[in-house]
């Protein structure tokens, strides 16, 4: 009798859901922070548009389009990943760690899906409200092709964030840092919020090519809506998904070798 | 007096053992300033006019530069929470038993922590500045910079001010934490670090400019960019001064309302 | 078996030379000192820890390849550790165990009712964990390492920090478990009582060596060479020189208790029934804490000085 991950999944999100109903003021406030911040980004948005009709050859609406999508991409990420990737230095740290690898399922799936953060999860449609908007804006059609393709690369772009961070989590076996994922998803959404353009001309575009081919955060947001708002071009999906599953199987690689040295040397 | 001299001391070997990490770790602080820099850079490139809320882009970066250096003064990381973590789980009580002043403590600890960072974070901050020599005003007359000073410590006590209020709510409310994380997302708009509070339409900046937070890094930025007069610089300092007085009240009335509240729960 | 493990720059041999085979429906408790090795060859078993050296077959498995055909047959449980979710009812954990181990509804609904009542905790099953005491946690753990009616149940200090009550509950649970159910039961445990209420055999690990495995009442035999006899006078007849009975150990009202050689007991005893009027006699062996630590000294003095490896010790155990 094989472990049924999808029931498995079900029950971790059902669990999650039956905790944060016990925290709902948490919930709230989170979400009311979250509506806050998105308030600030699109004054913020309003403003540099009223001196420069386009930025790095973004327009107005293709901009906020990007701001939807990365909207999007983040709150997926932290609503399904990012406390679980956090978690896995502390179970490290206190020994739980333990008692995933007694379960006979798979532990990367264990400490991946654990837990769901909701509140991340009620900004998805804010996110997506926000790029429907823009998308009307500009006056794209909004075909049924392009919404597949958009949620594909959207998921690509969760997905290449996952590995990015699951594997620097699982370091965490052999390093103590103070830099924490918590540190590193920051850095990550930072980066990956702005037009690919723009970082084209610093360091005469080395750290262009470092953040789409080294630590490939740039693609994660800008693919996606690239793909509905401005010229589409093949590469982008390939991109997406190519990057996406290496870095997953290179997430599983290091795992693997991780829990090699965590059961060689624990106490 | 010698007492808060070994909770220095205590803090300063604390501190230490991050010692590399920590180098890491500040450089990569400096990532969301490189990109919101690259970001105005394509913002004045596609403008119709070389300055933008009265700063030149050359101007701009030196804000953001110098805006790290307010928030290095002004950041209180974690002490509204480890404030309120310390009512809410009892650990108050044991500073109640010493002779030792709570808040002072806390104080002490920030010093000696801000002194510590500055110390370390030196090198690379050199480093930083150096590599953005073009884009810095010249070396400042001894006047403005004597002023410069004055404004960064109060904006440290500003912060720790603001800071210290926001963690005596632990005495009245069970979750500081959401409060403040709605509190720092709103703060990083008002304060200036998102931008230069001078970008907004004449009402709302004016709105703005009567909250504490500008003072805590808008206004002390300016003073770093040399943008005013002595005048100018005399009367921030003058409305630092008032209301690092008005919160730290504040903050008393809080600390000894809250702690006749905690006794009487019995802790 | 030889594991050995690197600390740092010390190499520190957590367990060394301990070879066994155990039986099914087996209940074997580790008792040692701490840092004696007990932890980690449960641990071992467990597939937690590769070992440097050595076989080590469970249920004709090897552990650390941590097959999960394996790890749906045995459970772990440690005390003072949390494994369910801390701020939901116990049901929900359980629920979520039961899709991880896949365990059917009917086994499940029947396993999980039958523990409850067992354990008493029925009514506990839907207050978040965080709410209840200690005691009570660990019986809902307990629980929950039953629950897909493993064959093997590793204990690592399953009673510490526990009323006596809970203690009580819990081995009572575990011995009834293992008559009805064969489980095989490994148990390390601090506590004298947890081992001799439980484990018909018991190893003794000191140092990372194995230096006694057979049932508890052989290391009483073998390590004490001496009872404990206590007496009751009646009023006012208690003789003059209670030297002269034999070595005083504790004098109490009219209780004396007196340390006779093992050998002497029951002649010595009954000089002292014939010659005073004793109104109450109890024979008894020396606190088992008082013979283990006598072991682990005998153990310690005959223990090799941090000598290098002697070559590879042979290791079976198995487990049908």
């Amino acid at each position: 009798m094989r472990a049924r991950y999808g029931r498995i999944l079900a029950r971790f999100w059902k669990n999650s859901l039956l905790r944060e109903m016990t925290f709902r003021g948490h919930f709230l406030v989170n979400v009311v922070s979250e509506l806050l911040w998105v308030v600030m980004l699109l004054v913020f948005i309003k403003v540099i548009f009223s001196t420069t009709p386009d930025v790095a050859g973004w327009t107005e609406d293709q901009y906020l389009f990007l701001v939807g999508t990365h909207m999007l991409v983040t709150s997926l990420f932290e609503a399904f990943f990012f406390g679980n990737c956090w978690r896995i230095s502390h179970l490290v740290r206190t020994g739980d760690l333990d008692f995933v690898l007694i379960r006979p399922a798979s532990a990367q799936f264990l400490l991946s899906f654990d837990r769901v953060d909701y509140s991340s999860l009620a900004n998805v449609p804010v996110g997506a409200a926000i790029c429907i908007v823009a998308a009307v804006g500009q006056g794209t059609p909004v075909t049924a092709d392009k919404v597949l393709l958009f949620l594909l690369l959207v998921g690509g772009g969760v997905l290449v964030l996952y590995s990015l961070l699951f594997t620097f989590a699982v370091t965490s076996v052999w390093l103590i840092r103070q830099t924490g994922v918590d540190h590193l998803w920051f850095y990550a959404v930072s980066l990956a919020r702005y037009p690919a353009e723009i970082y084209r001309r610093f360091a005469g575009g080395a750290l262009w090519f470092a953040l789409v081919f080294v630590v490939p955060v740039l693609m994660v947001s800008n693919l996606p809506a690239s793909v509905v708002v401005r010229t589409f071009q093949p590469y982008m999906v390939v991109h997406v998904l190519v990057v996406g599953l290496v870095m997953l199987l290179l997430s599983m690689a290091v795992f693997r070798l991780a829990l090699r040295w965590y059961r060689s040397a624990s106490s | 007096m010698s007492k808060y001299w070994v909770v220095f001391r205590v803090a300063l070997a604390e501190r230490l053992v991050y010692r590399a990490d920590f180098f890491i770790a500040t450089f990569l602080r400096f990532i969301p300033i490189i990109t919101t820099i690259l970001l105005w850079r394509a913002i004045y490139d596609g403008a119709d006019r070389t300055e933008v809320g009265g700063l030149a882009y050359r101007q701009m970066v030196s804000y953001y530069l110098f805006v790290m250096i307010s928030r290095a003064f002004g950041s209180m990381p974690r002490l509204a929470t480890d404030i309120s973590a310390d009512i809410r789980d009892g650990g108050l009580r044991k500073y109640l038993l010493q002779p030792i002043d709570y808040l002072a403590y806390h104080l002490a600890l920030r010093v000696a922590h801000k002194l510590i960072y500055f110390v370390m974070a030196a090198a690379p901050y050199a480093v930083v500045f150096w590599l953005c020599r073009r884009f810095l005003p010249g070396w400042p007359a001894g006047e403005t910079l004597g002023l410069s000073v004055i404004a960064l410590v109060l904006a440290f006590l500003l912060g720790f001010a603001i800071n210290g209020l926001i963690g005596m709510l632990g005495f009245w409310f069970l979750e500081v934490g959401s409060f403040l994380h709605v509190f720092m997302t709103a703060q990083y708009f008002l304060s200036g670090h998102m931008f230069p509070l001078s970008l907004l339409p004449e009402q709302v900046g004016q709105v703005v400019t009567y909250l504490p937070f500008a003072y805590e890094t808008y206004y002390p930025t300016l003073i770093l960019l040399q943008r005013l007069d002595p005048g100018e610089m005399v009367r921030v300092i003058l409305v630092q001064l008032v209301w690092v007085v008005v919160l730290a009240a504040a903050t008393r009335i809080a600390w000894s309302r809250g702690l006749r509240r905690y006794a009487a729960f019995g802790g | 078996m030889k594991a050995l493990f690197r600390r740092r720059y010390k190499q520190v041999r957590a367990v060394d030379g301990i070879d066994f085979d155990i039986e099914p429906g087996e209940m074997v408790g580790f008792l040692g000192p701490n840092g004696a090795g007990k932890t980690t060859t449960l641990k071992i078993l467990g597939g937690l820890i590769y070992p440097t050296e050595g076989t080590v077959r469970v249920l004709d498995f090897v552990p650390w390849e941590r097959r999960n055909a394996y790890r749906r047959q045995f459970a772990l449980l440690m005390g003072q550790k949390n494994q369910l979710w801390w701020d939901l009812p116990a049901a929900e954990s359980f629920r979520l165990h039961k899709e991880i181990y896949a365990i059917e509804d009917r086994q499940f609904d029947r396993v999980q009712g039958e523990l409850s009542e067992l354990l008493q905790v029925s009514d506990l099953l839907n207050q978040p964990v965080r709410e209840l005491s200690l005691g009570e946690r660990m019986k809902l753990e307990l629980i929950a390492a039953l629950l897909h009616s493993p064959r093997i149940l590793f204990l690592d200090e399953p009673t510490i920090g526990l009323d006596v009550v809970a203690q009580a509950s819990i081995r009572r649970c575990l011995r009834e478990y293992n008559q009805q159910n064969q489980v095989t039961i490994l148990l390390t445990s601090h506590y004298m009582q947890d081992i001799a209420a439980l484990c018909d055999r018991v190893m003794v690990i000191h140092q990372g060596r194995l230096i006694h495995d057979g049932p508890l009442r052989d290391i009483v035999d073998r390590f004490s060479d001496y009872k404990l006899v206590t007496l009751k006078f009646p009023e006012g007849s208690m003789p003059d020189r209670l030297e002269a009975l034999g070595e005083v150990v504790k004098v109490d009202g009219p209780t004396v208790t007196l340390r006779l050689p093992r050998e002497a007991v029951a002649e010595r005893a009954g000089r002292l029934l014939s010659r005073y009027a004793v109104s109450d006699i109890s024979v008894q062996d020396p606190p088992i804490e008082e013979v283990i630590s006598r072991m682990y000294a005998e153990a310690a003095r005959l223990a090799p000085q941090d000598s290098p490896a002697t070559g590879p010790v042979a290791a079976r155990r198995s487990r049908t």
